[in-house]
């Protein structure tokens, strides 16, 4: 939770003495990395490409050569077996990229510059359903990959407000009142959108954003993920704070309103229910995310539940929640 | 257990009548060998008759004995950095001799001790062992102005430590936990204040530091590699005194005296650091960080009494504990993390007669931290300790002039505390299990220090260690996948769970050359049944001592050692090289991705991975201890390899601290009698470290994910840096007038002072203490961006002390 932050911020007291250095690293075999997910009420989203050296350039050109086509993928919902197609965003109408946004959590003009590509489904079968394992069976040219997942049973959060802090007169965070089925094992993961638009515009570059939508898809903060090992059968109350996407810096990511929700906003609460591998993967990846830098961090690699490969694919059970902020 | 015990005690039966048998006339002298300013015992010395060459060598508590035929002998007695002592005696009975040495004013002239300089070097049977001597220390080049005992030790070949700013240093290949360090009998959990900044221990109460090692001898177990066995001095049995120091970084003061003249005395010694110097270079100027300091303390005291001739009391204890404090106002966070050790022991030295010499100890130590975070409405504390509670006797028997046979037992009681975790979120509080871990180690052994003839000495012990853990204790059976709780077990107060013997022989032999070089073997095997498993790459105090159990077996480590030992030009040049080859089963780590909150309403072992090593590596030394300039070179190559099943899919990787090769150099030169010069050089190959090989973007997170190399498949940058120490002792004497005869004349000033400047890292190398890599921007921005660094701590840092005595 919120302590791996803590934790970490011993890190920010060495940066003092640091200065920049260069090695060569040599080369190494790649591995295959599958990136995907499927939600409750979503049509399911994978993402085939290959790991690079870590020093290789950083253009879009390098990161997106490393995308897989023409891979054979095929999900299994423990009922049928559903193909899984290539679909490239720039095969996309614009109208349609806002939606694609929402949905796969990519910023839509992102979609339009470069070339996403995704393995889907949109045939009614293929949407998640609660309660259900969903497999993935991939064939590349050279590699074979399995992974499973569970969409786990969703829970929902009640009592869910925007309270302000006292000292700042319309800036605060979400709370939510969580209970935790009596069961062990319950893996979470919060997101929030703010369904709202920008009443005004912010310093440049952001200076024409008045009219558009605050977020374009869900947002989870680091510490968005927990489990209730500490909470099992509980009923406790929760608050997050407003997350940022990856290091994309929106127009209120930097000064006064960084990090807080504003009185105005309508936000969309998406609480999510993992499974335990899901949630082993994303525990470690916010703690790489949050120890970018640190020494106290131990060099692991994200656990994986992918045979073959490396990355993760996630169920979610999704509940949805609007709250308007007062 | 019987069974081994009825053996153990046969075997010594047996010794003893093999070596009663055949005895004449013989006489025993003995006594306590101290010092005769201050009447501390003097660890170490030996006593030598001229006419017969034998000689025996004072236990640690000074006492000697030494049983020959009716004669008349000169005695003589001897200890670096004291005036030679001799008598003629007549021995026909039994004779008490009390020696007082004398400190030599000219510590290292050349001249006076070149003819019978100590030859321990070749003679001892102890191979890997090393004595220091205080006085010598003091005049290193000190880290901060502050004489440290824990960073001396790693100059020393052999010994590694874990690089600036990690706690423990590493013996032969072995890990921090390996290595058994004694204060005063009781063992010393953490050694170190933060990030090994500075040790526990405050030089200006030591007496006397032995580190072994190879091979500790029968009398020393629970721990693999080594031993650091450090007594306090006792407190001046005839003058009361004062001493201290003032320097940048802390203050010490120690104050010491009889209690009652030649009878009883005591010690007290204490030591505070200055918060702001500290945390000076680390804080940026952001106001946020204000209200965070770190800070220490250390205070021993002891004190003795003498009963009679044949019984002596002593009580000592020790309290230290850093305080870090964290806060940042623009996060709303703050943390706290305290810890420390606390020991006390109670020792009562009784002689039953000439010969025979025990020492019973009662021992309470105390190591526990905890860390506390809180941010607005969110609290959390974790806390971890271990408590023990130990009696041991260890009997001295020096049986004749070619047995000193030392024999005991020991029981230690355990308590653990691996993981006590607490928490509130505005009005809920969190649940948790608290586990308290019993365990008890008892152990016995037998050793004999056997001369055979003039040229071989051996050295044959034998350990036999037990360890048992008890109820009351509830064990986690968790599915893997789910990480859910399948069953639970538990188990009742003083209920059995589970239990590990061993047998642990120990041998070493010394072969002497004519030409005074020697040979040395030595074997051993040790068994550990605590261990300490480190969350990251950098020590922390999250590291957590845990014991052994159902799934944890104990430690297990056999050393192999060779060497071959030379002194030239009448002892003043000491030179060794020695190999050692080392084996070690059932290793601890945790497994990858492992986080500390793992460890709540959890077994610590559950967390856990297995596996084993093998460390070899040679160790050559060259010493010159007599003179005005004097030092030693010390070079090891060496090679640690660990194979672990689940971390690095089981494929063999190097050790962390594997450090291929590692030079120290130290030298002192004494200017004049009151200006020293000292000069240290060390040069070590890069920690091992796990760097990022690949990468790929994650779609769906928005991020760069990092995907890590081999374990320890990288080298950071060698490690290297030399230091600097100039000490300036006052005058000890001052010129007054005479009141009556109107001359001149020379009168011990009250107050003695030395002034020592010393620079740490002359050439402000910035040595590596981690790498951190990072990345910035986004790919869709355009200003994506991959980065590494190097964090160093230690720019070149100068630093004064005054150091007094009264």
């Amino acid at each position: 939770m919120k302590l791996i932050i803590a934790i970490i911020s011993i890190g920010i007291v060495f940066s003092s003495c640091s200065k920049a250095i260069e090695f060569d690293l040599p080369e190494v075999e790649q591995d295959v990395v599958l990136v995907g997910k499927i939600e409750s009420g979503n049509f399911p989203i994978v993402f085939l490409s290959k790991t690079q050296g870590y020093f290789e350039p950083t253009d879009a050109e390098s990161i997106f050569g490393t995308n897989i086509h023409d891979a054979n993928v095929t999900m299994n919902d423990g009922l049928n077996d559903i193909i899984l197609t290539e679909l490239c965003s720039a095969d996309i109408p614009d109208s349609l990229l806002p939606l694609v946004s929402q949905v796969t959590g990519i910023p839509a003009q992102n979609l339009q510059f470069f070339n996403y590509c995704i393995y889907t489904s949109l045939d009614a079968l293929a949407i998640g359903v609660e309660g259900r394992t969903y497999s993935l069976y991939i064939e590349t040219d050279t590699d074979t990959l399995t992974a499973s997942t569970i969409l786990p049973m969703s829970v929902p959060l009640t009592n869910t407000y925007f309270e302000a802090f006292e000292s700042l007169d319309s800036l605060g965070f979400l709370f939510g009142t969580l209970t935790d089925p009596p069961e062990e094992g319950n893996g979470y993961r919060w997101f929030a959108q703010r369904i709202n638009t920008y009443k005004y515009n912010y310093a440049a570059p952001y200076d024409n954003v008045m009219g558009a939508q605050k977020d374009a898809f869900p947002i989870a903060p680091l510490g968005s993920v927990f489990d209730d090992k500490f909470l099992n059968g509980l009923s406790l109350e929760i608050e997050y704070n407003r997350g940022e996407v990856g290091n994309l810096e929106g127009p209120d990511d930097e000064g006064p309103e960084e990090g807080y929700f504003k009185r105005g906003d309508t936000v969309v609460i998406k609480f999510t229910t993992i499974d335990h591998l899901t949630y082993l993967h994303l525990r470690a990846l916010e703690n790489q995310a949050g120890t970018n830098g640190s020494p106290f961090a131990s060099p692991g690699n994200l656990p994986s539940s992918v045979v073959g490969g490396i990355g993760l694919w996630a169920g979610y059970g999704v509940s949805l929640d609007t709250v308007i902020c007062n | 257990m019987n069974y081994i015990i009825k053996l153990v005690v046969n075997i010594f039966l047996l010794l003893s009548v093999s070596i009663n048998s055949g005895a004449q006339d013989k006489h025993t002298v003995s006594g306590y060998i101290k010092d005769a300013s201050t009447g501390e015992v003097l660890i170490g010395s030996s006593i030598y008759i001229k006419e017969l060459g034998k000689g025996v060598a004072a236990n640690v508590y000074g006492y000697y004995s030494l049983s020959v035929e009716s004669g008349v002998y000169n005695v003589i007695a001897r200890f670096v950095g004291y005036d030679d002592w001799s008598q003629t005696i007549t021995l026909h009975s039994d004779v008490k001799l009390n020696i007082e040495l004398t400190p030599s004013s000219d510590i290292m002239d050349e001249v006076i001790v070149e003819a019978e300089a100590v030859d321990d070097n070749t003679t001892g049977t102890q191979m890997g062992e090393i004595n220091l001597n205080m006085d010598r220390v003091k005049t290193l080049p000190a880290f901060m102005g502050e004489v440290d005992i824990l960073k001396t030790v790693q100059f020393l070949p052999g010994v590694s430590s874990g690089g600036e700013g990690n706690t423990g240093f590493y013996v032969r290949g072995g890990g921090p936990d390996q290595n058994l360090i004694l204060l005063d009998e009781a063992t010393v959990y953490n050694a170190s204040h933060l990030f090994g900044f500075f040790s526990v221990f405050n030089a200006d109460a030591i007496k006397n530091v032995k580190m072994i090692k190879g091979g500790m001898p029968a009398n020393y177990g629970g721990r693999i590699s080594s031993v650091l066995d450090i007594n306090m001095k006792d407190g001046n049995y005839k003058e009361y005194h004062a001493s201290g120091g003032i320097g940048l970084i802390a203050s010490r003061l120690t104050v010491e005296g009889p209690l009652k003249k030649d009878t009883s005395s005591f010690i007290i010694s204490g030591r505070r650091t200055y918060i702001d110097v500290l945390m000076e270079p680390f804080i940026s100027d952001s106001a946020a960080f204000k209200g965070s300091g770190y800070y220490f303390y250390d205070l021993t005291a002891k004190a003795n009494y003498r009963f009679n001739d044949k019984n002596q009391l002593f009580v000592s204890g020790y309290f230290g504990r850093d305080v870090f404090d964290f806060n940042d106002k623009d996060l709303g966070l703050s943390f706290k993390i305290p810890w420390g050790n606390a020991t006390a022991s109670i020792r009562w030295n009784h002689l039953f007669n000439d010969k025979l010499f025990v020492n019973t100890t009662g021992v309470f130590t105390d190591y526990d931290f905890s860390f506390e975070a809180s941010q607005s409405d969110f609290t959390f504390k974790m806390e971890s300790g271990i408590q023990d509670f130990s009696l041991k006797q260890d009997y001295t028997y020096f049986a004749n002039s070619r047995h000193q046979i030392k024999f005991g037992w020991n029981a230690i009681r355990h308590r653990f505390t691996p993981s006590t975790v607490s928490g509130t979120s505005g009005e809920t509080s969190f649940n948790f299990d608290t586990t308290k871990i019993i365990a008890y180690e008892p152990s016995v052994y037998v050793l004999d220090e056997i001369e055979i003839n003039e040229s071989l000495k051996m050295n044959i012990g034998l350990r036999f260690s037990a360890f048992s853990h008890v109820g009351p204790f509830k064990r986690y059976y968790k599915d893997p996948s789910t990480g859910v709780t399948d069953s639970t077990r538990e188990w009742s107060s003083g209920e059995h769970i589970t239990s590990y013997t061993a047998l642990e022989p120990r041998l070493s032999m010394r072969y002497l050359f004519k030409d005074n070089s020697s040979i040395k073997v030595g074997i051993s095997k040790n068994n550990q049944y605590i261990h300490l498993a480190s969350m990251s790459g950098v020590s922390l105090p999250t590291d957590l001592w845990f014991p052994s159990s159902e799934l944890v077996k104990p430690q297990i480590g056999i050393q192999y050692s060779a060497g071959y030992f030379r002194n030239f030009k009448k002892n003043k040049y000491e030179a060794s090289v020695e190999i050692y080859y080392k084996d070690l089963q059932n290793l601890v780590e945790y497994k990858e991705n492992s986080q500390p909150d793992d460890n709540v309403n959890d077994n610590v072992d559950n967390q856990l991975t297995f596996g084993k090593g093998y460390s070899y590596g040679a160790e050559f030394f060259l010493k010159k201890s007599l003179g005005d300039f004097n030092g030693w070179i010390g070079y090891t190559w060496s090679k640690t390899m660990r194979t672990f099943e689940e971390i690095n899919e089981g494929r063999e990787f190097p050790a962390k601290y594997d450090r291929r090769n590692d030079l120290s150099i130290i030298m002192q030169y004494d200017i004049t009698e009151r200006w020293n010069v000292g000069f240290a050089f060390v040069y070590a190959t890069g920690s091992a470290i796990t760097l990022p090989e690949k990468r790929y973007y994650d779609p769906i997170e928005n991020r760069l994910i990092t995907v890590w190399s081999d374990r320890n498949a990288y080298r950071l940058p060698a490690y290297h840096r030399a230091d600097i120490s100039v000490t300036f002792k006052g005058k000890e004497f001052k010129t007054i007038i005479n009141a009556e005869t109107g001359e001149e004349e020379q009168k011990k000033k009250r107050v003695l002072s030395t002034w020592n400047l010393s620079v740490f890292n002359l050439y402000n190398r910035k040595n590596p203490y981690f790498l951190f890599f990072d990345y910035s921007g986004d790919v869709n921005s355009g200003n994506l961006d991959v980065g590494a660094n190097q964090v160093s701590l230690f720019p070149i840092l100068p630093s004064i002390t005054w150091n007094f005595k009264f």
